[in-house]
Protein backbone atom coordinates (compact mmCIF):
# COMPACT_ATOMS: atom_id res chain seq x y z
CA UNK A 1 0.00 0.00 0.00
CA UNK A 2 1.40 3.39 -0.88
CA UNK A 3 1.99 5.63 2.12
CA UNK A 4 0.90 9.22 1.72
CA UNK A 5 4.01 11.63 2.81
CA UNK A 6 3.04 14.56 5.62
CA UNK A 7 2.58 16.95 3.12
CA UNK A 8 0.37 15.16 0.82
CA UNK A 9 -2.15 14.01 3.50
CA UNK A 10 -2.34 17.76 4.70
CA UNK A 11 -2.63 18.75 0.89
CA UNK A 12 -5.82 16.22 1.41
CA UNK A 13 -6.73 17.78 4.19
CA UNK A 14 -7.19 21.02 2.92
CA UNK A 15 -8.48 20.32 0.09
CA UNK A 16 -11.38 18.59 1.51
CA UNK A 17 -11.72 21.33 4.11
CA UNK A 18 -12.68 23.33 1.83
CA UNK A 19 -16.45 22.79 1.37
CA UNK A 20 -17.39 23.57 4.89
CA UNK A 21 -14.92 26.60 4.96
CA UNK A 22 -17.00 28.16 2.31
CA UNK A 23 -20.17 27.48 3.82
CA UNK A 24 -18.55 29.50 6.91
CA UNK A 25 -17.20 32.06 4.98
CA UNK A 26 -20.23 32.50 3.22
CA UNK A 27 -22.31 32.83 6.62
CA UNK A 28 -19.58 35.17 8.03
CA UNK A 29 -20.69 37.24 4.62
CA UNK A 30 -24.74 37.48 5.70
CA UNK A 31 -23.43 40.17 8.29
CA UNK A 32 -21.24 42.29 6.36
CA UNK A 33 -23.50 44.00 3.92
CA UNK A 34 -22.26 45.66 0.14
CA UNK A 35 -24.12 48.81 0.38
CA UNK A 36 -25.12 48.84 -3.35
CA UNK A 37 -28.26 51.00 -3.86
CA UNK A 38 -31.30 49.11 -2.71
CA UNK A 39 -29.77 46.13 -2.02
CA UNK A 40 -28.31 46.23 1.47
CA UNK A 41 -31.37 45.35 3.24
CA UNK A 42 -31.74 41.80 1.52
CA UNK A 43 -28.74 39.80 0.54
CA UNK A 44 -28.64 36.45 -0.85
CA UNK A 45 -28.62 33.72 1.26
CA UNK A 46 -25.15 32.33 -0.27
CA UNK A 47 -24.86 29.97 2.94
CA UNK A 48 -27.92 27.59 1.69
CA UNK A 49 -26.51 27.59 -2.42
CA UNK A 50 -23.33 26.61 -0.64
CA UNK A 51 -25.26 23.62 1.41
CA UNK A 52 -27.28 23.01 -1.57
CA UNK A 53 -24.68 22.50 -3.61
CA UNK A 54 -22.63 20.78 -1.51
CA UNK A 55 -24.78 17.96 -0.49
CA UNK A 56 -25.28 17.20 -4.16
CA UNK A 57 -21.73 16.73 -5.39
CA UNK A 58 -19.29 16.35 -2.25
CA UNK A 59 -22.50 15.25 0.88
CA UNK A 60 -19.23 13.16 2.39
CA UNK A 61 -17.52 16.56 2.81
CA UNK A 62 -20.09 18.26 4.87
CA UNK A 63 -20.53 17.36 8.49
CA UNK A 64 -23.81 18.00 9.67
CA UNK A 65 -22.40 18.73 13.28
CA UNK A 66 -20.37 21.48 11.29
CA UNK A 67 -23.99 22.98 9.87
CA UNK A 68 -25.19 23.40 12.97
CA UNK A 69 -22.02 25.27 14.69
CA UNK A 70 -22.25 27.42 11.31
CA UNK A 71 -25.85 27.90 11.58
CA UNK A 72 -25.59 29.03 15.16
CA UNK A 73 -22.85 31.42 14.53
CA UNK A 74 -24.88 32.93 11.65
CA UNK A 75 -27.63 33.71 14.19
CA UNK A 76 -25.82 35.21 16.98
CA UNK A 77 -23.83 37.37 14.41
CA UNK A 78 -27.25 38.68 12.58
CA UNK A 79 -29.37 38.67 15.94
CA UNK A 80 -32.02 35.88 14.81
CA UNK A 81 -33.31 33.76 17.06
CA UNK A 82 -30.81 31.01 17.89
CA UNK A 83 -31.63 28.00 16.34
CA UNK A 84 -33.60 29.44 12.97
CA UNK A 85 -30.51 29.23 10.54
CA UNK A 86 -29.46 25.79 12.35
CA UNK A 87 -33.26 24.57 11.37
CA UNK A 88 -33.17 25.90 8.08
CA UNK A 89 -29.94 24.26 7.26
CA UNK A 90 -30.49 21.10 8.33
CA UNK A 91 -33.41 20.67 6.78
CA UNK A 92 -32.21 21.72 3.70
CA UNK A 93 -29.37 19.43 3.62
CA UNK A 94 -31.50 16.61 4.61
CA UNK A 95 -34.04 17.43 2.27
CA UNK A 96 -31.32 17.68 -0.58
CA UNK A 97 -29.18 14.42 0.72
CA UNK A 98 -33.04 12.28 -0.23
CA UNK A 99 -32.59 13.71 -3.44
CA UNK A 100 -28.71 13.69 -3.73
CA UNK A 101 -29.19 10.40 -5.78
CA UNK A 102 -31.37 11.74 -8.46
CA UNK A 103 -30.20 14.97 -8.40
CA UNK A 104 -25.90 14.13 -9.22
CA UNK A 105 -26.68 12.88 -12.52
CA UNK A 106 -29.02 15.47 -14.14
CA UNK A 107 -27.98 17.85 -15.88
CA UNK A 108 -27.87 22.27 -14.67
CA UNK A 109 -30.97 23.65 -15.05
CA UNK A 110 -32.63 20.79 -13.34
CA UNK A 111 -30.68 21.20 -10.20
CA UNK A 112 -31.35 25.08 -10.09
CA UNK A 113 -35.06 24.16 -10.73
CA UNK A 114 -34.63 21.34 -8.02
CA UNK A 115 -32.66 24.20 -5.60
CA UNK A 116 -35.79 26.42 -6.29
CA UNK A 117 -38.35 24.05 -5.15
CA UNK A 118 -36.27 22.99 -1.95
CA UNK A 119 -35.41 26.57 -1.03
CA UNK A 120 -39.20 27.70 -1.22
CA UNK A 121 -39.92 25.04 1.56
CA UNK A 122 -37.26 26.03 3.30
CA UNK A 123 -38.14 29.58 3.10
CA UNK A 124 -41.80 29.06 3.64
CA UNK A 125 -41.01 27.29 7.11
CA UNK A 126 -38.49 29.88 8.16
CA UNK A 127 -41.22 32.53 7.50
CA UNK A 128 -43.88 30.51 9.75
CA UNK A 129 -41.25 29.95 12.28
CA UNK A 130 -41.06 33.86 12.99
CA UNK A 131 -44.18 34.29 12.55
CA UNK A 132 -44.91 31.57 15.01
CA UNK A 133 -42.36 33.53 17.63
CA UNK A 134 -44.57 36.92 17.13
CA UNK A 135 -48.06 35.47 17.71
CA UNK A 136 -49.10 37.00 14.37
CA UNK A 137 -48.36 36.60 10.39
CA UNK A 138 -45.71 38.61 9.89
CA UNK A 139 -45.28 40.61 6.24
CA UNK A 140 -44.21 38.11 3.65
CA UNK A 141 -42.46 40.65 1.24
CA UNK A 142 -38.63 40.55 2.60
CA UNK A 143 -38.84 36.83 2.63
CA UNK A 144 -40.46 36.66 -1.56
CA UNK A 145 -37.60 39.56 -2.14
CA UNK A 146 -34.52 37.39 -0.45
CA UNK A 147 -35.98 34.21 -1.96
CA UNK A 148 -35.93 35.42 -5.35
CA UNK A 149 -32.50 37.12 -4.92
CA UNK A 150 -31.16 33.70 -3.69
CA UNK A 151 -32.90 31.41 -6.76
CA UNK A 152 -31.76 33.94 -9.54
CA UNK A 153 -28.16 34.08 -7.99
CA UNK A 154 -27.77 30.35 -7.48
CA UNK A 155 -26.75 29.80 -11.07
CA UNK A 156 -23.31 31.61 -10.90
CA UNK A 157 -22.61 30.52 -7.48
CA UNK A 158 -23.43 27.33 -9.21
CA UNK A 159 -21.01 28.11 -11.33
CA UNK A 160 -17.91 29.30 -8.93
CA UNK A 161 -18.86 26.04 -6.69
CA UNK A 162 -17.77 24.20 -9.83
CA UNK A 163 -14.96 25.72 -10.71
CA UNK A 164 -13.89 25.21 -6.71
CA UNK A 165 -14.73 21.54 -6.91
CA UNK A 166 -13.10 20.66 -10.16
CA UNK A 167 -10.28 22.74 -10.15
CA UNK A 168 -9.11 22.65 -6.10
CA UNK A 169 -11.10 19.73 -4.35
CA UNK A 170 -10.64 17.32 -7.21
CA UNK B 1 -13.78 -15.43 5.99
CA UNK B 2 -15.31 -13.25 3.16
CA UNK B 3 -19.09 -14.66 3.90
CA UNK B 4 -17.98 -13.08 7.82
CA UNK B 5 -16.67 -9.83 6.36
CA UNK B 6 -20.30 -9.39 4.47
CA UNK B 7 -22.52 -10.82 6.59
CA UNK B 8 -20.85 -7.94 9.45
CA UNK B 9 -20.94 -5.41 6.40
CA UNK B 10 -24.94 -5.82 6.24
CA UNK B 11 -25.36 -5.54 10.26
CA UNK B 12 -23.00 -2.37 10.25
CA UNK B 13 -24.50 -0.34 7.03
CA UNK B 14 -27.74 -0.53 9.12
CA UNK B 15 -26.51 0.66 12.12
CA UNK B 16 -24.60 3.49 10.45
CA UNK B 17 -27.55 4.88 9.14
CA UNK B 18 -29.21 4.58 11.88
CA UNK B 19 -26.71 6.32 14.22
CA UNK B 20 -27.11 9.02 11.19
CA UNK B 21 -30.72 9.58 11.56
CA UNK B 22 -30.40 9.85 15.25
CA UNK B 23 -27.88 12.42 15.20
CA UNK B 24 -29.73 14.57 12.85
CA UNK B 25 -32.53 14.01 15.11
CA UNK B 26 -30.65 15.32 18.26
CA UNK B 27 -29.52 18.32 16.09
CA UNK B 28 -32.78 19.30 15.13
CA UNK B 29 -34.59 18.86 18.59
CA UNK B 30 -31.49 20.90 19.72
CA UNK B 31 -31.90 23.74 17.45
CA UNK B 32 -36.20 23.79 18.23
CA UNK B 33 -35.30 24.24 22.06
CA UNK B 34 -32.67 26.58 21.26
CA UNK B 35 -35.55 28.91 19.82
CA UNK B 36 -37.63 28.43 22.40
CA UNK B 37 -35.04 29.34 24.76
CA UNK B 38 -34.26 32.47 22.48
CA UNK B 39 -38.11 33.18 22.56
CA UNK B 40 -38.41 33.02 26.69
CA UNK B 41 -35.47 34.96 27.08
CA UNK B 42 -33.18 32.94 29.13
CA UNK B 43 -30.57 34.50 30.52
CA UNK B 44 -27.82 31.87 30.09
CA UNK B 45 -28.89 31.99 26.12
CA UNK B 46 -28.56 35.37 26.02
CA UNK B 47 -25.48 35.83 27.99
CA UNK B 48 -23.79 32.97 25.92
CA UNK B 49 -24.73 35.11 22.98
CA UNK B 50 -22.99 38.03 24.42
CA UNK B 51 -20.21 36.84 25.19
CA UNK B 52 -19.93 34.59 21.82
CA UNK B 53 -20.07 38.11 19.97
CA UNK B 54 -17.45 39.48 22.39
CA UNK B 55 -15.11 37.53 20.98
CA UNK B 56 -16.59 37.36 17.89
CA UNK B 57 -16.37 41.11 17.81
CA UNK B 58 -11.99 41.93 16.24
CA UNK B 59 -13.12 39.78 13.40
CA UNK B 60 -15.84 41.02 12.68
CA UNK B 61 -14.58 44.51 12.60
CA UNK B 62 -11.62 42.64 10.66
CA UNK B 63 -13.74 41.32 7.96
CA UNK B 64 -15.68 45.00 7.47
CA UNK B 65 -12.65 47.02 6.95
CA UNK B 66 -12.72 45.79 3.02
CA UNK B 67 -15.96 45.58 2.96
CA UNK B 68 -15.98 49.31 4.21
CA UNK B 69 -13.53 50.34 1.75
CA UNK B 70 -15.32 48.77 -1.11
CA UNK B 71 -18.60 50.48 0.24
CA UNK B 72 -16.79 53.99 0.29
CA UNK B 73 -15.69 53.28 -3.72
CA UNK B 74 -18.79 52.54 -4.55
CA UNK B 75 -20.54 55.61 -2.66
CA UNK B 76 -17.41 57.73 -4.51
CA UNK B 77 -18.66 55.99 -8.02
CA UNK B 78 -22.06 57.51 -7.48
CA UNK B 79 -20.77 60.91 -6.09
CA UNK B 80 -19.33 61.00 -9.26
CA UNK B 81 -21.83 60.73 -11.32
CA UNK B 82 -24.39 62.74 -9.80
CA UNK B 83 -21.62 65.56 -9.34
CA UNK B 84 -23.17 68.31 -11.14
CA UNK B 85 -26.65 67.93 -10.32
CA UNK B 86 -25.75 67.68 -6.49
CA UNK B 87 -24.09 70.64 -6.90
CA UNK B 88 -27.10 72.64 -8.62
CA UNK B 89 -29.44 71.32 -5.60
CA UNK B 90 -26.34 72.13 -2.57
CA UNK B 91 -26.60 75.88 -4.27
CA UNK B 92 -30.25 76.27 -4.14
CA UNK B 93 -30.43 74.50 -0.42
CA UNK B 94 -27.49 77.24 0.41
CA UNK B 95 -29.93 79.73 -0.56
CA UNK B 96 -32.77 78.32 1.57
CA UNK B 97 -30.93 77.98 4.35
CA UNK B 98 -29.07 80.92 4.74
CA UNK B 99 -32.66 82.96 4.97
CA UNK B 100 -33.79 80.25 7.56
CA UNK B 101 -30.49 80.94 9.20
CA UNK B 102 -32.11 84.98 9.58
CA UNK B 103 -35.15 83.50 10.82
CA UNK B 104 -33.34 81.37 13.73
CA UNK B 105 -31.49 84.24 14.98
CA UNK B 106 -34.67 86.22 15.63
CA UNK B 107 -36.35 83.07 17.14
CA UNK B 108 -32.97 82.81 19.16
CA UNK B 109 -33.27 86.09 20.73
CA UNK B 110 -36.79 86.13 21.25
CA UNK B 111 -36.18 82.44 23.12
CA UNK B 112 -33.65 84.19 25.09
CA UNK B 113 -35.44 86.98 26.55
CA UNK B 114 -38.75 84.79 26.95
CA UNK B 115 -36.63 82.13 28.90
CA UNK B 116 -35.15 85.05 30.91
CA UNK B 117 -38.40 86.56 31.49
CA UNK B 118 -40.24 83.22 32.88
CA UNK B 119 -37.00 81.60 34.82
CA UNK B 120 -37.38 78.58 32.54
CA UNK B 121 -34.02 76.16 33.53
CA UNK B 122 -33.18 74.26 30.09
CA UNK B 123 -32.36 70.49 30.22
CA UNK B 124 -28.98 69.21 30.90
CA UNK B 125 -27.20 68.43 27.57
CA UNK B 126 -27.05 65.15 26.71
CA UNK B 127 -23.41 63.18 26.74
CA UNK B 128 -23.28 60.86 23.59
CA UNK B 129 -20.73 58.09 21.92
CA UNK B 130 -19.40 57.97 18.62
CA UNK B 131 -19.50 54.28 17.04
CA UNK B 132 -18.86 52.63 14.16
CA UNK B 133 -20.85 50.14 12.45
CA UNK B 134 -19.53 46.80 11.99
CA UNK B 135 -22.48 44.35 10.76
CA UNK B 136 -25.23 45.09 9.80
CA UNK B 137 -27.29 41.97 9.54
CA UNK B 138 -29.17 42.48 5.88
CA UNK B 139 -31.21 39.22 7.61
CA UNK B 140 -35.02 38.90 6.38
CA UNK B 141 -36.65 38.75 9.74
CA UNK B 142 -34.45 40.94 11.77
CA UNK B 143 -33.02 44.67 11.54
CA UNK B 144 -30.50 45.49 13.67
CA UNK B 145 -26.19 46.30 13.57
CA UNK B 146 -23.64 45.74 15.59
CA UNK B 147 -21.68 48.59 16.90
CA UNK B 148 -18.06 49.21 18.12
CA UNK B 149 -19.27 50.99 21.69
CA UNK B 150 -20.44 48.83 24.76
CA UNK B 151 -20.30 48.60 28.32
CA UNK B 152 -17.04 49.97 28.54
CA UNK B 153 -18.47 53.19 26.55
CA UNK B 154 -20.96 53.43 29.69
CA UNK B 155 -23.76 52.33 27.57
CA UNK B 156 -26.69 50.68 28.73
CA UNK B 157 -29.84 49.28 27.78
CA UNK B 158 -32.66 51.71 25.59
CA UNK B 159 -30.16 53.91 24.67
CA UNK B 160 -31.42 56.34 21.60
CA UNK B 161 -28.45 55.53 18.91
CA UNK B 162 -28.90 58.79 15.89
CA UNK B 163 -26.99 59.51 13.07
CA UNK B 164 -26.39 63.32 11.26
CA UNK B 165 -29.76 62.04 9.86
CA UNK B 166 -31.45 61.29 11.99
CA UNK B 167 -32.62 58.78 14.94
CA UNK B 168 -31.61 54.68 13.85
CA UNK B 169 -33.14 53.27 16.58
CA UNK B 170 -32.03 51.73 20.81
CA UNK B 171 -29.67 49.40 22.30
CA UNK B 172 -30.88 46.02 22.92
CA UNK B 173 -27.87 44.12 23.45
CA UNK B 174 -24.92 45.54 25.58
CA UNK B 175 -21.61 43.66 25.30
CA UNK B 176 -18.24 44.32 26.77
CA UNK B 177 -16.97 46.17 23.37
CA UNK B 178 -19.86 45.88 21.38
CA UNK B 179 -23.66 46.29 21.16
CA UNK B 180 -26.54 45.80 18.73
CA UNK B 181 -28.73 48.60 17.94
CA UNK B 182 -32.35 47.51 17.18
CA UNK B 183 -33.50 49.47 14.13
CA UNK B 184 -36.72 51.48 13.81
CA UNK B 185 -37.70 49.58 10.94
CA UNK B 186 -37.43 45.90 13.02
CA UNK B 187 -40.75 44.37 13.58
CA UNK B 188 -40.40 44.35 17.24
CA UNK B 189 -39.80 48.10 17.67
CA UNK B 190 -41.88 50.34 19.01
CA UNK B 191 -41.42 54.12 19.57
CA UNK B 192 -43.60 57.05 20.80
CA UNK B 193 -43.27 59.92 18.78
CA UNK B 194 -45.50 62.82 17.35
CA UNK B 195 -46.62 64.40 14.78
CA UNK B 196 -44.29 67.80 14.69
CA UNK B 197 -46.74 70.25 13.13
CA UNK B 198 -49.75 68.69 14.88
CA UNK B 199 -47.98 67.95 18.55
CA UNK B 200 -50.63 64.63 18.07
CA UNK B 201 -48.75 61.61 19.54
CA UNK B 202 -48.66 58.06 18.08
CA UNK B 203 -46.41 55.13 18.06
CA UNK B 204 -44.26 54.32 15.30
CA UNK B 205 -44.09 50.37 14.38
CA UNK B 206 -41.74 48.73 12.82
CA UNK B 207 -42.87 46.07 9.94
CA UNK B 208 -39.34 45.41 8.55
CA UNK B 209 -39.35 46.96 5.35
CA UNK B 210 -37.85 50.26 4.84
CA UNK B 211 -41.01 52.37 5.52
CA UNK B 212 -42.35 52.40 9.52
CA UNK B 213 -46.00 52.69 10.58
CA UNK B 214 -47.62 55.26 12.78
CA UNK B 215 -50.44 53.97 14.85
CA UNK B 216 -52.48 55.11 17.48
CA UNK B 217 -52.96 58.82 16.72
CA UNK B 218 -56.08 60.71 17.99
CA UNK B 219 -58.86 60.11 16.25
CA UNK B 220 -58.91 63.84 15.57
CA UNK B 221 -55.56 63.70 14.19
CA UNK B 222 -54.75 65.69 10.63
CA UNK B 223 -51.55 64.23 9.43
CA UNK B 224 -50.80 64.94 5.60
CA UNK B 225 -48.00 64.29 3.32
CA UNK B 226 -44.60 65.24 4.04
CA UNK B 227 -45.55 65.76 8.08
CA UNK B 228 -42.15 65.10 10.33
CA UNK B 229 -42.27 63.01 12.88
CA UNK B 230 -40.04 63.22 15.63
CA UNK B 231 -39.64 61.15 18.74
CA UNK B 232 -42.46 62.65 21.61
CA UNK B 233 -39.94 61.73 24.59
CA UNK B 234 -43.27 59.31 26.31
CA UNK B 235 -41.82 56.17 28.63
CA UNK B 236 -38.73 58.16 29.51
CA UNK B 237 -36.46 56.03 26.89
CA UNK B 238 -35.45 58.31 23.86
CA UNK B 239 -35.26 61.81 24.42
CA UNK B 240 -38.08 63.98 23.24
CA UNK B 241 -37.50 65.81 19.37
CA UNK B 242 -35.32 63.68 17.68
CA UNK B 243 -36.25 63.45 13.61
CA UNK B 244 -37.38 60.52 12.84
CA UNK B 245 -38.60 60.54 9.31
CA UNK B 246 -41.36 61.95 6.98
CA UNK B 247 -45.04 61.23 5.89
CA UNK B 248 -44.78 59.33 2.42
CA UNK B 249 -48.00 57.58 2.34
CA UNK B 250 -51.21 57.44 3.59
CA UNK B 251 -53.49 54.65 2.67
CA UNK B 252 -56.84 53.58 3.83
CA UNK B 253 -55.39 54.79 7.35
CA UNK B 254 -52.17 53.31 7.03
CA UNK B 255 -49.91 55.91 7.90
CA UNK B 256 -46.21 55.09 6.30
CA UNK B 257 -43.03 56.90 7.16
CA UNK B 258 -39.90 56.72 5.37
CA UNK B 259 -36.55 57.71 8.04
CA UNK B 260 -34.46 60.31 7.24
CA UNK B 261 -31.32 57.54 8.06
CA UNK B 262 -29.72 57.22 5.06
CA UNK B 263 -29.36 53.49 6.01
CA UNK B 264 -26.78 53.03 2.84
CA UNK B 265 -24.54 55.17 3.87
CA UNK B 266 -24.48 54.27 7.61
CA UNK B 267 -21.13 54.33 8.90
CA UNK B 268 -21.05 55.69 12.37
CA UNK B 269 -23.40 56.62 14.84
CA UNK B 270 -23.97 58.54 18.13
CA UNK B 271 -25.00 56.80 21.00
CA UNK B 272 -26.92 59.01 23.30
CA UNK B 273 -26.47 58.17 26.91
CA UNK B 274 -29.85 59.70 28.01
CA UNK B 275 -29.88 57.98 31.29
CA UNK B 276 -33.58 57.24 31.50
CA UNK B 277 -34.25 54.02 32.96
CA UNK B 278 -37.31 53.28 31.37
CA UNK B 279 -36.46 49.30 30.56
CA UNK B 280 -37.21 46.83 33.46
CA UNK B 281 -33.82 45.20 34.43
CA UNK B 282 -33.16 41.58 36.14
CA UNK B 283 -31.55 41.83 39.37
CA UNK B 284 -28.52 39.87 38.34
CA UNK B 285 -28.09 42.80 35.72
CA UNK B 286 -27.42 45.46 37.76
CA UNK B 287 -25.07 43.37 39.75
CA UNK B 288 -22.98 42.30 36.47
CA UNK B 289 -22.94 45.07 34.44
CA UNK B 290 -22.09 43.67 31.16
CA UNK B 291 -24.87 40.65 31.12
CA UNK B 292 -27.59 42.87 30.54
CA UNK B 293 -30.88 40.76 29.64
CA UNK B 294 -32.08 41.55 26.44
CA UNK B 295 -35.33 43.19 26.45
CA UNK B 296 -38.00 41.01 24.43
CA UNK B 297 -38.85 44.65 22.37
CA UNK B 298 -37.67 47.81 22.56
CA UNK B 299 -41.19 49.20 23.84
CA UNK B 300 -40.95 52.46 25.47
CA UNK B 301 -43.76 52.13 27.86
CA UNK B 302 -43.09 53.47 31.67
CA UNK B 303 -42.54 51.13 34.04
Amino acid sequence: MMRLTLAKSFSIWIRRSIPIALVAMLAALSVVSIKIPGYASIAADYTSMAVFYWTVFCPDLQPISLLFIIGLLQDIICGNPLGLTVVSLLLLHRLTLSQQQLLIKKPFLFICFAFMLIQLLISILSWLIMSLLHFCLILPDPAVYRYLITVFGFPIMMRFLFYVRCYVIE
Amino acid sequence: MAKRAESFNSLAEPMRSLRRHFFFATLLISSSILIILSKLDVFLVEHARILVIDALTPAIELTTRPISLLNKLIQQIRDLHYLQAENSRLILENKRLYRWQQVVQLLEAENLALRSLTNFTPPKDIEFVSARVIGDSSGVFVRNILITAGNKDGLTLGNAVVSGDGLVGGVIEVGEAYSRVLLITDLNSYIPIKIDRTRDPGLLIGNNTRAPRVVYLPLYSQVVLGDRIITSGQGGVFPSGLAVGVVTMINDGLISVTPFVDWERLEYVSVLKTGYDGIVRSNIAKLLPSMIKRPKTLTCFAK
